[in-house]
């Protein structure tokens, strides 16, 4: 009982991490694809859902592992998948276009100092990725894959241990457990859990971005309390439906008969 | 066998894993700018209302990761049916499910090209019979090859958890102990994600407004007046195609097959060296690295180009 409330709270706070994240992305949207804004050409949900898969898969393959070394790795990695997208973004818009990546919502760059403005062209709102941008979507990658893998470590231990029958720490290494073919299903259930996740919140935060943001000097940025608030309680919401579902006998019994099967 | 030939086997299918995903995301960028699918389409939606009218493809009704998804998940359910349930050779099932999944994406392109278009008529935009029928194979085409790479990918990270090569389990190097499905669903997600944040800024920035000057942002007064006429006669897709293959298409196939390469090979030295620390420190340099790189190329973009004033 204790572990299933551990993680109703571990996946509440994971989707007040991804909201955050999606706060710190460079989010440029449509106008940023035609070099109107500064940012990352695409929305919030499929930057934050594109980074965060990398985190996930980075979070099954050491799925044994501690849970803060599988929170660290995962973040890490979607914000290496964040970095060389947005390095890339700045390869086409430096040598495809011919314009130097400057964003517009402050005079100087918040990072290196610099004065930025001379080199927005006059109509658009910056173009590409400036170094500020740069660091703070590595943040907001960060951020969303720590978030994303607290959903995904409860939700795979609550079920393998209620399949098991035996108690598995939802903090520490896994022991004794060597995942074959049978136990794909509970990696599949934890990984549609934590997508989800960064659905729902990358879609609420969206509706405070309302489309571009640039990072964390944006003035847009002070909507962050309220919307982490709201996407605090949407997750809860979504972890007591996952409560509800653990804590249900059929489905218990049908994930424990996943075991028998042996696979191969 | 040796441990160091075990370890030569694992490095070639890590190679085939990122050449292959290298060559889907490149044809993934191709095929939604083929079918102007991504935040550009918005230019496209707009040309007819402000009076600029066109013969582009236009299937935008979903976002390019989310059409991606549902391919790559189509695919390689259909690939699991036919390799697990059937017992097919797996080469096999994966030209049997990628083709089938391109007959889906035909339908889905036909229908979305039909309806985007027609909404644009009370604008005096016309319904052209040979877009279709000129543009539809060569997107069809696209489809089937990163279907196919995705769907390999996702059989190869499948197996390489629970192979063994003489008692050495190779998961504990690579692989993710995901069902191909999701994998496919997740792959594909993920090259929609980077085709449409690095590509399609060649395609909307360059491509479609080649009449504005060369080393400026789009202004908005510029949206939706698109460049509609092409090197000969009216512009077509497969000119837009033909562009964007030489720079937009390589670079977002590079950007996949980059981040799938730093983030397995951090996974395997960790795994290697049997120490998360390597992981984590592999990570970290990779990320400082690709910060310094950013700044070296904005200073030089600028020193190149100058200020505007």
């Amino acid at each position: 009982m204790i572990d299933l409330l551990v993680m109703l709270i571990m996946v509440a706070v994971g989707g007040v991490l991804i909201c955050a994240g999606v706060f710190f992305m460079p989010v440029g949207g449509a106008p940023a694809a035609m070099s109107t804004a500064a940012g990352i050409a695409t929305g919030c949900e499929m930057m934050a859902a594109g980074s965060g898969i990398t985190g996930l898969l980075m979070a099954a393959a050491l799925y044994s592992q501690p849970s803060y070394i599988v929170m660290i790795n995962a973040g890490i990695s979607s914000g290496i998948m964040m970095c060389v997208t947005m390095l890339v973004a700045n390869l086409i818009v430096v040598f495809g276009k011919g314009v130097p990546p400057a964003l517009a919502t402050a005079d100087k760059d918040p990072v290196t100092k610099e004065y930025v403005r001379a080199y927005v062209t006059p109509g658009t709102v910056g173009h590409g990725v400036p170094t500020a941008c740069f660091v703070s979507g590595f943040i907001g990658a960060f951020l969303g894959g720590v978030g994303g893998s607290l959903t995904f470590i409860p939700v795979l231990r609550v079920a393998l241990s209620k399949a098991l029958g035996q108690p598995i720490d939802l903090f520490g290494a896994i022991e004794g457990i060597e995942a074959w073919h049978n136990y794909v299903p509970f990696f599949v259930l934890a990984g549609i859990c934590a997508l989800a996740m960064y659905f729902i919140n990358a879609n609420i935060a969206a509706y405070s971005i309302r489309g571009v943001i640039e990072g964390w000097w944006d003035p847009k940025f002070k909507k962050l309390p309220k919307t982490a608030l709201a996407c605090f309680v949407a997750s809860l919401v979504f972890s007591l439906l996952l409560l509800l579902l653990f804590s249900n006998e059929a489905f218990v019994k049908a994930l424990s008969s996943l075991l028998q099967l042996g696979g191969g | 066998m040796e441990l160091s030939t075990i370890f030569l086997v694992l490095l070639g299918i890590f190679a085939l894993i990122v050449l292959l995903i290298t060559i889907g995301g490149w044809f993934e960028d191709v095929e939604s700018d083929m079918g102007s699918q991504s935040n550009p389409n918005s230019q496209v939606q707009l040309a007819p209302q402000v009076g600029v009218l066109h013969r582009l493809f236009n299937k935008a009704i979903a976002g390019e990761p989310v059409t991606h998804g549902t391919n790559g998940v189509i695919g390689a359910t259909l690939f699991t049916i036919f390799w697990w349930g059937f017992k097919w050779h797996p080469a096999l099932a994966v030209a049997i499910a990628a083709a089938l999944t391109m007959l889906f994406h035909m339908t889905l392109s036909t229908t979305a090209h039909v309806g985007r278009i027609t909404s644009a008529n009370i604008f005096g935009q016309p319904l052209y019979y040979d877009v279709i029928l000129t543009q539809l194979p060569l997107i069809a085409s696209h489809a089937f090859v990163l279907t196919s790479a995705f769907v390999a990918v996702s059989y190869l990270f499948y197996n390489l958890f629970f192979a063994a090569v003489d008692a050495v389990r190779l998961g504990g190097y690579l692989g993710y102990p995901i069902a191909i499905p999701l994998l496919g669903l997740v792959l594909g997600i993920t090259a929609g994600a980077i085709g449409s944040s690095t590509g399609d800024v060649h395609y909307g920035a360059e491509r479609e407004f080649q009449h504005a000057l060369y080393g400026e942002g789009i202004p908005m007064g510029l949206h939706g007046h698109i460049t509609v006429r092409a090197e000969v006669g009216y512009r077509m897709s497969m000119d837009v195609a033909y562009f964007c293959a030489k720079y937009g298409g390589p670079l977002s196939g590079f950007t996949y097959g980059m981040i799938i390469l730093l983030d397995n090979f951090r996974l395997l030295a960790g795994n290697v060296l049997s120490n998360v620390v390597v992981n984590v420190a592999i990570g970290i340099a990779a990320a400082v690295t690709l910060i310094l790189i950013n700044r070296y190329l904005e200073v030089w973009a600028r020193r190149k180009f100058g200020p505007y004033t």
